[in-house]
């Protein structure tokens, strides 16, 4: 109204002056004789009256007309209503203005999110990525260790010192064979030994058998010489029993002597059987001593070589633990940011979307008025209502394909 | 081994949560907002809560004082797991009974280091 005002106040400017004397020259006749506030009340309502005079009783006044006018006459209706649709659609656009910049500076600052997500993304899947290569690297460099340590190789390639387990093992069951072979040999001497004490144990009782007869004889040859001095036998018989008596002795003495020769013979055999076997003994315990040391120092070597490859294994597994945790942070990190912009994001958006339905529709009734009005030809494009096949396609990229229900971004 | 209840509405920060604490060997039972997780509670019985407090729905610290009405979890640790690192955010998660306080991004160490005085 207040615009209209204005623009019919520069319409007529070269006559305004004019008019405000003629509505202004009943009281400026009467104004010495009235009282102060009529002419208070005169002076506010001469401009009112102009208004009045200028907006609904004078003919609007005629533009002078150049070549290229329409010939056409316009009435003034019609300008009325143009003026009316030009003042809408002055509001329509500062209201789109203002819209279209606090819309800017949301997208602006969901367009810096966006750009902090997506450098943290890719400091995040460059960092991950890199930590993936060092663990499989570590992993790898683990199995090598086990594998150097199953083919007894160092990590650059060469035989270690020691003997690997298996052979050692082999070793030692060399070693108990041996060992075991030699005591066989002791066993069988002593069971041999057992033999012989067993021949000489019978040799000893018929020793005793023997000594027995010889003290038998003894007794008789002591009856016969008492019968001789008491009875006063025979000399003659007496003689040829104790003669008798006397070679059967002596074949008895010669029979333990004979016997005792064995005794000693087996006696040395033996002496000399143990002291063989008590020499293979030693022999097989000395050399048991001594492949056992050796055997047992190179087991030391192995495991403590196979010590230091699994200290290097859990050392590099440590490493590989540090890069998954740092894997996890980095995780994170990006999805923490992104988080942060979801949750920036649906405000923002739907502000737009309100903002743009309000421009749209407002968009709409001014073209629904000026094609009622008859000021613009029939068939001018309209404003369209986006399809449901385009769902959010006012929005900005990358928005679409919300999901139903979604209020924030469901445009209409 | 402890039974931990990890709640977050973030797919990636309950698998990174539930990676470390079965690494270290517990038991995890995974929950993506409050109301899933008083449902988990009043089936079960945890040794330890870990919550997150931005959730949709019921947040975190709201879900600390629900499980804190309900008898079996009055003593129970819960641990807040989050981006707020506010001071009076910190004092009303207190308030409302949280035992301890873990601002993300977390190390895995310190994750472990902290269940293990809480479980202590």
């Amino acid at each position: 109204m207040i615009q209209d005002l204005l623009s019919l106040c520069r319409i007529y400017r070269p006559k305004l002056l004019l008019m405000l004397l003629i509505i202004a020259m009943p009281w400026a006749w009467a104004a010495f004789w009235v009282p102060w506030w009529v002419n208070v009340v005169c002076l506010v309502t001469v401009p009112i009256a102009l208004g009045i005079l200028m907006l609904h009783v004078l003919p609007p006044p005629e533009a002078p007309r150049r070549e290229t006018d329409d010939p056409t006459v316009v009435p003034d209706a019609q300008i009325r209503k143009m003026r009316k649709m030009s003042s809408g659609v002055h509001n329509l656009l500062s209201r789109w203005s203002s819209h279209a910049d606090r819309s800017r500076s949301h997208i602006e600052e969901v367009s810096s999110h966006v750009d902090d997500v997506i450098e943290y993304s890719e400091s995040a899947v460059v960092e991950i990525g890199k930590r993936f290569v060092s663990v499989t690297r570590k992993t790898r460099k683990q199995v090598e260790h086990a594998l150097g340590m199953l083919d007894h190789t160092r990590p650059d390639g060469k035989r270690r010192e020691s003997r690997p387990l298996p052979e050692l093992v082999t070793a030692y069951e060399d070693l108990a064979a041996k060992v075991s072979g030699s005591l066989s040999k002791v066993a069988e001497t002593v069971e041999a030994l057992e033999k012989r004490h067993e021949t000489v144990r019978k040799d000893f009782e018929r020793v005793d058998t023997l000594l027995d007869q010889l003290a038998t004889h003894d007794g008789q040859i002591g009856v016969l010489a008492l019968n001789t001095s008491v009875k006063g036998q025979d000399v003659v018989s007496v003689s040829d029993q104790i003669r008798t008596l006397s070679l059967e002795s002596k074949a008895l003495t010669r029979d333990i002597r004979r016997t005792l020769e064995q005794v000693r013979g087996q006696a040395t055999t033996t002496h000399s059987a143990v002291r063989n076997a008590v020499g293979q003994a030693r022999e097989a315990a000395q050399f048991a001593s001594q492949e056992g040391q050796k055997l047992t120092r190179e087991m030391l070597y192995n495991s403590q070589e196979v010590a230091e490859t699994l200290s290097q294994i859990g050392a590099i597994g440590n490493e590989i633990q540090r890069d998954i945790n740092e894997i996890i942070v980095a995780l994170q990190f990006q999805d923490i940011t992104q988080q942060k912009l979801q949750r920036l994001k649906d405000p923002m958006l739907s502000d737009l979307m309100t903002s743009l339905r309000a421009i749209f529709d407002e968009t709409r009734s001014l073209s629904v008025k000026l094609e009622g009005s008859g000021m613009v030809e029939q068939g001018v494009e309209k404003p369209t209502k986006p399809g449901p096949e385009t769902p959010g396609a006012a929005g900005p990229a990358g928005v679409q394909g919300r999901q139903k229900g979604d209020e924030a971004v469901e445009i209409f | 081994m402890a039974r931990i209840l990890v709640v977050d509405d973030s797919t990636t920060m309950r698998q990174m949560v539930s990676f470390t604490l079965a690494d270290a060997g517990h038991e995890v039972t995974e929950a993506a907002d409050g109301a899933q997780a008083l449902a988990e509670a009043k089936g079960r019985k945890f040794d330890l809560v870990i919550t997150d407090v931005n959730m949709p729905g019921m947040n975190g610290l709201d879900l600390v004082k629900s499980l804190r009405a309900i008898d079996e979890f009055k003593f129970t640790p819960i641990l807040v797991l989050t981006t707020e690192s506010g001071a009076d955010v910190k004092a009303k998660g207190r308030e409302v009974g949280a035992t301890g306080w873990i601002v993300k991004p977390f190390s895995p160490e310190v994750l472990i280091t902290t269940l293990r005085k809480v479980l202590d």
